[in-house]
């Protein structure tokens, strides 16, 4: 950094040197100290040290020299420098010149030949801490123009609505972005629009006298809830943030801060709740059917175990569900076998809970009555079925039953070959291969369970003499009745049936993973549409 | 128990899609919707689902498909099993067509092409209260 220099001029160059001398030996070590021996010397040295920005705090310059005088000079330096302290000197007191300096170049002091070396550094001294005082009051100004330029672009430009606002409703400024927010076109357009927020602009005006209260009581307040209306009367959360600012005597002048819409994210935030609610509660019910599902597949005989006393069958047991409305059920005693097929109302828990009645009546009547005639079987069951769901009566809620197929095969029992087999069905047919042929067994058109049906139903029993290759199956209608295929349309128990035709001299393993092939590829991406259950057994 | 069907006959695959899906998304799994594109082959259907022990509630069928018209479908419908609700699906210049199913089959209402959904569930809902 260059030093700041002062200036002097004089056509004498004995007055020159001395006045550097002196000016050296006082200021010399902040200030340099330039010399002219005429004005236009002087006005060239001072435009040389502008270009290289060198300051120049002082002038001090004779009064009489030939050419450009002091007062015209000083005049020049004034028009191109207005900062700079001018000092005149002078031998005569030339009244003309020391007014024209006055009154046209701002002259700060003019000194009389000879000067006193004290006066002299007296009066620059002075000059100089004037011109710094200046100069620090310019610096300081434009740093504080700066400074407010700087906080008028964040005001101006934030993504947050600033505003200040008084404590009876009035907004006293506002950023583009609050009237962006609440609507409005411009902070103008806000500002001649809004005259009591509380009233205006509050959804629940009392609203604002809490955010008025927790300012007074607090001095602040941050992300303070709440909604307020927009221009259009459209409703919208805003998070306040906000400090009282007070005069000297702690009076409320006004409160100033920030604010956001909140709207989209308390939006998001209660459909993410509502959600996690939802997904919670989905859980524990998909946790409990999942359990459920444990206690419907304990219900059933494992195909394992079954094929251990009847080799050739296969059993296949589709829920549409996780649980289900249909079941199978299994018992093997001493020279025969029973083996049935259920279909309860409904899919899903309610078939379930059907499924629950059905299952433990049937073993009551099995294994604890001992009843193993088909027919017998499905009457008791009506029977069961009614008055547990206490459809006999006159104020039944229920109107639930099943369908049901029942076969009861018995073994010879020397060589441990069948011989006879006894189907009843309720409205669920026998399917059975004799010689190439599908014969089917309808079974009667009558439900177990129901309202309507008659509590003392005699099913029939339908006896087929087994033969060696015979095999036999009993399905409910959740197979036929699936839609699929090119247009949308039935299965059907044509196409089933003859699907069992095809396949029965195959091995019931390769039966049971044909069924469920042509089943899955007839479904294709359309839903399921009920419980599957498909039972087949023979004697090879 | 027995399901419910509801039949829709028409020979443009089209409309049996429109007609499908308006009924499930008012009825959603309460009947099962099944399809035939002509005369001959509603037939087959309805001896099946007969065999299968379903029961058809209604039918709704195109006048005009290839083969056998719509009135006369319905007529024999009619003859055989007259608790169906029948409903013929028109052009508008069948008039006679219309009036022809009105005096032989108890046709319950005609919908003109092109209908509405609202036209439609309201004419399968009045037409489920005969059931």
């Amino acid at each position: 950094m260059n030093k700041p220099v002062i200036i002097c001029v004089d056509d004498e160059k004995v007055v020159l040197t001395s006045l550097k001398e002196q000016l050296k030996r006082a200021f010399g070590k902040d200030y340099s100290v330039e010399t002219a021996e005429n004005g236009e010397d002087a006005l060239d040295l001072y435009e040389e040290l502008a270009e290289d920005e060198i300051e120049v705090p002082v002038i001090i310059s004779d009064y009489i020299m030939p050419g450009m005088k002091g007062d015209e000079l000083l005049q020049r330096i004034h028009d191109l420098a207005p900062k700079m302290l001018k000092i005149l000197l002078t031998g005569q007191a030339s009244t003309e010149g020391v007014t024209n300096a006055v009154n046209y170049a701002n002259l700060y002091r003019y000194m009389a030949k000879p000067w006193e070396q004290e006066d002299i550094v007296l009066t620059v001294s002075e000059a100089i801490r004037s011109w710094l005082q200046e100069k620090q009051i310019r610096e300081q100004n434009e740093q504080l123009r700066a400074s407010e330029a700087k906080y008028r672009s964040i005001f101006e430009n934030a993504v947050e609505g600033m505003y200040q606002t008084t404590p009876d409703g009035r907004i006293l400024s506002a950023n583009p972005s609050m009237a962006r927010i609440l609507g409005y076109d411009s902070p103008e357009e806000l500002l001649s629009s809004v005259d009591d927020l509380a009233k205006q602009s509050y959804v629940n005006p009392k609203d604002r006298e809490t955010f008025g209260r927790i300012l007074s009581e607090e001095g602040q307040v941050i992300g303070f809830q709440v909604q307020q209306y927009r221009k259009d009367g459209s409703k919208i959360w805003l998070s306040l943030t906000s400090r009282c600012v007070r005069d000297a005597n702690g009076e409320v002048l006004y409160y100033e801060g920030s604010l956001m819409d909140i709207t989209e994210q308390r939006e998001r935030e209660k459909a993410e709740r509502a959600r996690e609610i939802a997904e919670a509660a989905n859980k524990k019910m998909m946790e409990s059917i999942h359990y459920a599902k444990m206690i419907q597949q304990s219900l059933l005989p494992n195909p394992e175990e079954v094929k251990t006393w009847l080799p050739d069958s296969f059993f296949i047991w589709k829920p549409r569900d996780i649980v289900g409305g249909d079941i199978f059920f299994t018992d093997f005693f001493e020279g025969s076998f029973v083996v049935a097929v259920i279909d309860c109302t409904g899919h899903g828990v309610p078939g379930a809970f059907m499924t629950m009645i059905a299952s433990s009546a049937l073993k009551r009547i099995i294994k604890d009555e001992s009843c193993h005639d088909p027919a017998e079987i499905l009457k008791r069951l009506n029977f069961i079925v009614k008055t547990t769901l206490q459809q006999d009566t006159e104020h039944a809620l229920s109107d639930d039953g099943l369908d049901a197929a029942i076969c009861l095969v018995k073994l010879r029992e020397t060589h441990f070959t069948s011989f006879e087999l006894t189907f009843a069905g309720a409205r669920v047919p026998l399917f059975y291969m004799h010689r190439n042929e599908l014969n089917i067994i309808k079974g009667d058109r009558q439900s177990v369970g129901y309202r309507k049906s008659d509590l003392k139903f005699s099913f029939t029993n339908h006896i087929v003499n087994i033969e060696k290759e015979m095999s036999f199956y009993m399905a409910t209608d959740g197979f036929a009745d699936q839609m699929g295929g090119e247009r949308e349309r039935r299965f059907g128990s044509r196409r089933f049936r003859e699907l069992l035709r095809e396949n029965a001299h195959l091995p019931f393993e390769k039966q049971e993973e044909i069924l469920l092939q042509a089943f899955d590829e007839y479904k294709g991406d359309y839903e399921r549409q009920d419980d599957v259950t498909v039972v087949g057994f023979g004697f090879k | 128990m027995s399901k419910k069907v509801i039949l829709c006959v028409d020979d443009e695959k089209i409309i049996l899609d429109s007609l499908k899906s308006q009924l499930k998304k008012r009825f959603a799994s309460e009947y099962m919707y099944e399809v035939a594109e002509n005369a001959d082959e509603a037939f087959e259907v309805i001896e099946e689902l007969a065999e299968d022990g379903l029961e058809i509630l209604i039918i709704v069928s195109d006048w005009l498909m290839p083969g056998m018209k719509g009135d006369e479908f319905l007529i024999h419908i009619h003859k055989m099993f007259p608790a169906i609700v029948k409903v013929m699906l028109t052009g508008q210049a069948d008039e006679e067509a219309v009036e022809n199913v009105r005096r032989n089959a108890d046709l319950h209402r005609c919908l003109y092409k092109p209908w509405t959904e609202e036209e439609l569930v309201d004419t399968i809902l009045s037409g489920l209260e005969k059931v």
